[in-house]
């Protein structure tokens, strides 16, 4: 079952008097569950496509389905509460709150909507979990410049797991890691992938996620080259 | 969720210090100066409001409407110099209706004029005259006057109570002190009838309370008195027919014949010449006074003003549109004015003040607001990434509304409550030592020579108002820019 269904999208963007063409009539379906990489070169539309899934984008033409609902056309509100809902993001610069130690930049997404926030004992029950599993139990109240850059992307990724959407979108997240926290990340979030089911999409040059997704597409000049799904 | 804006607000400030102290000392600065000057202003303008209308002016002040400016202390200032200030019509008839209404609890009436004060040959000065009936003035403003000699005017007696200041000035002129029981001559100028000189008998010294300069001046006469000074009388001289003795008299000399030294002197005591006018003839011209007793009698229902005293000082607009309605009814040619449009110079200086400090107050907060929003623009260009994450993960425009404000509200609160910690220390310490009026302006200003400035409920008040209100424009346009941080901005971190 498509959880992600994109549809001949096109995107361009003004650049002062000109206008640069980033995706160029690309349609693909992504299954739920799966752990799916869009690689390609820089300037490929990876990045564009994957602000148009995550909903913090809109196409030009054509048309992007989370979830059964079609994007278009949407109220703020109504596309940050779908957001909200079904996506959660982990950033390439990890984009902690500053102000917030590791359990309440864990906890600020529950916070958000009635729908997550539930009790603070619920709550806490769930977030010592996710901390647990991203193994930073000791670092609960230290704040993100207190962390190495791999436990800052733990808390990212424990941050985009606490709402418990159904999918999360990684932008480029080994970028700012060295390979071996690099490698200890991706092994986490397939390790999310495989106990939760929740669908993993990233962007990426990094060939350590391109190896391990079960559904690659490449892209290049904002035109799909290839769509596979391995296994 | 308020909690986390809340908590995400107050470690904002903590963690851009530098900035919160700005921002924060220049809200407390600009509140304290609200809370001092605001203190001193209210201060200064409730002593002259409950002075002059417990001891002046009553609440209400009600003239003829030909009155310009019914100024009860600067009676020049009532209209021109060359007119008559002009008598209340049909007096009976309003007083009348005016004491009828429940909220009204005296009325007095005064008569207003300037005169020079003459001691014999020892003495000259200045004085500003009321003309009051004393039962009713003093039931009035039974708190008002001191007599420091002798008495106060008494029904139907003749007389002058002169001020502390006017009774100093002549002695220091004469080099003698002038005491109750000496004669005065009092000359009057008016529009109508001229100069008019009255010989008064000085029936006591008084002084005014909470005097300022100009009530220093204030000398009280007997209404019939200050009548015939003004030229209050009932009937007018339009034109008089002579006879033929007054037409020759008239006609046939000039004054070298009158004043002349020569043995043919009008004036001399016997007559050379058979038709000249020898003294019998001047005394049996001018002995007969029943002309000018005539034009001499004055109008006992004439007055300058009536001062209306209320149960309650907020009923006073109310009523002066009642009274205002009334007399436009009635087709009456009088107006009801505010005590404060007859309180002179001190009340509407003090009144001009508290304008202009406002306005002050106004131009303060608006560059308080600037340098705040400014402040708080930069803070939030800082945090786009930030903004754009919480936007992406899920916060709605209303929180990263809510968050900019608490950050503004925070700092408002805290800054504003030291600032007017801060003005209340100093208004304590400010009324704990005195102030001292060092000239007639700062006198005039205080209502008197030592002013002691007391907290103003208000002063904190609008304090409180101009904070939150600083607060809320300050934080505006950091919020529409807050607001149009896209959840894209945080891929691009």
């Amino acid at each position: 079952m498509a959880i992600v269904s994109v549809k001949d999208v096109h995107k361009i963007y003004p650049l002062g008097k000109t206008e640069v063409l980033a995706v160029n009539g690309v349609s693909f379906d992504i299954t739920a569950g799966d752990f799916i990489s869009i690689a390609g070169p820089s300037g490929s539309g990876k990045s564009t496509i994957l602000n148009m899934i995550g909903c913090i984008d809109t196409p030009t033409s054509g048309t992007v389905e989370i979830d059964g609902t079609l994007t278009s056309g949407m109220k703020d509100d109504d596309i940050t509460r779908l957001r909200h809902r079904v996506v959660g993001f982990i950033f390439q610069s990890f984009n902690l709150v500053p102000v917030l130690n590791v359990y309440e930049n864990i906890e600020f997404p529950m916070l958000l909507d009635k729908s997550t926030r539930g009790t603070k004992s619920e709550r806490k029950e769930w977030i010592d979990y996710l901390v647990g599993e991203v193994g930073l139990d000791k670092w609960r109240d230290h704040k993100p410049n207190e962390l190495s850059g791999g436990q800052r992307q733990r808390v990212a990724i424990a941050r985009a797991l606490v709402t418990k959407p159904q999918i999360v979108l990684a932008d480029e997240p080994t970028a700012n890691l060295d390979s071996v926290t690099g490698e200890a990340i991706i092994e986490l979030m397939k390790k999310v992938n495989q106990d939760m089911g929740t669908t993993f999409i990233f962007s990426t040059h990094d060939q350590t996620i391109v190896d391990i997704a079960d559904h690659v597409i490449r892209l290049k000049d904002g035109l799909i080259i290839k769509n596979e799904r391995i296994g | 969720m308020e909690n986390v804006l809340l908590k995400i607000a107050l470690r904002n400030l903590l963690e851009h210090k530098t900035k919160s102290l700005i921002i924060g000392m220049l809200i407390m600065i600009g509140i304290t100066i609200l809370v001092v000057g605001n203190s001193f202003i209210d201060t200064a303008a409730k002593g002259i409001e409950e002075n002059y209308i417990s001891n002046y002016t009553g609440n209400i002040i009600v003239t003829s409407s030909e009155m310009e400016v019914p100024s009860l202390t600067m009676p020049m200032m009532s209209g021109d110099l060359e007119a008559a200030t002009p008598i209340i019509p049909q007096y009976n008839e309003i007083k009348q209706y005016i004491e009828t209404l429940p909220q009204v609890r005296n009325v007095a009436e005064q008569i207003d004029g300037l005169a020079s004060i003459k001691w014999e040959e020892k003495g000259e000065g200045f004085s500003i005259l009321f003309g009051v009936e004393p039962e009713s003035y003093m039931r009035s403003f039974p708190d008002g006057i001191t007599i420091l000699e002798g008495q106060f005017l008494q029904v139907g007696e003749p007389g002058i109570i002169l001020s502390k200041e006017v009774a100093q000035s002549l002695s220091d002129s004469a080099n003698e002190e002038i005491k109750p029981g000496d004669k005065v001559l009092v000359t009057a100028m008016n529009g109508t009838s001229g100069t008019k000189i009255r010989e008064l008998t000085i029936i006591g010294i008084h002084e005014l309370k909470g005097s300022s300069p100009e009530l220093e001046m204030v000398s009280y006469v007997d209404p019939e008195n200050m009548r015939i000074l003004n030229g209050i009388t009932l009937n007018t001289i339009d034109s008089v027919d002579l006879s033929s003795d007054e037409e020759a008299l008239l006609g046939s000399v000039d004054e070298d014949d009158l004043f002349g030294s020569d043995e043919n002197s009008l004036f001399s005591e016997t007559s050379n010449n058979e038709g000249e006018f020898v003294l019998d003839d001047w005394d049996s011209i001018l002995g007969d006074t029943s002309i000018r007793d005539f034009y001499n009698v004055t109008n006992p229902d004439g007055w300058h003003f009536m001062m209306v005293r209320l149960n309650n000082i907020k009923d006073t607009d109310k009523t002066i549109a009642q009274l205002n309605n009334y007399f436009e009814e009635q087709d009456l040619e009088v107006k009801a004015w505010d005590w404060i449009d007859g309180a002179g110079m001190s009340a509407q200086l003090a009144n001009t003040m508290k304008i202009a400090f406002n306005i002050l107050i106004f131009i303060v907060a608006i560059v308080a607001v600037i340098i705040i929003m400014n402040t708080l623009v930069i803070s939030v260009t800082e945090r786009i990434g930030e903004i754009g994450t919480m936007r992406a993960i899920g916060a709605r425009k209303g929180f990263v509304r809510m968050m900019i404000t608490w950050e503004t509200i925070i700092i408002s609160v805290f800054f504003g409550l030291l600032g007017i910690a801060l003005g209340a220390i100093i208004v304590g310490i400010m009324g704990a030592i005195g102030f001292t009026a060092s000239n007639m302006f700062m006198q005039v200003l205080l209502g008197g020579t030592v002013f002691r400035p007391l907290l103003s409920l208000t002063a904190m008040g609008s304090s409180i108002l101009v904070i939150t209100l600083v607060g809320i424009i300050a934080s505006l346009y950091p919020v529409s820019v807050a607001l149009k941080i896209s959840p894209v901005t945080a891929m691009n971190e």
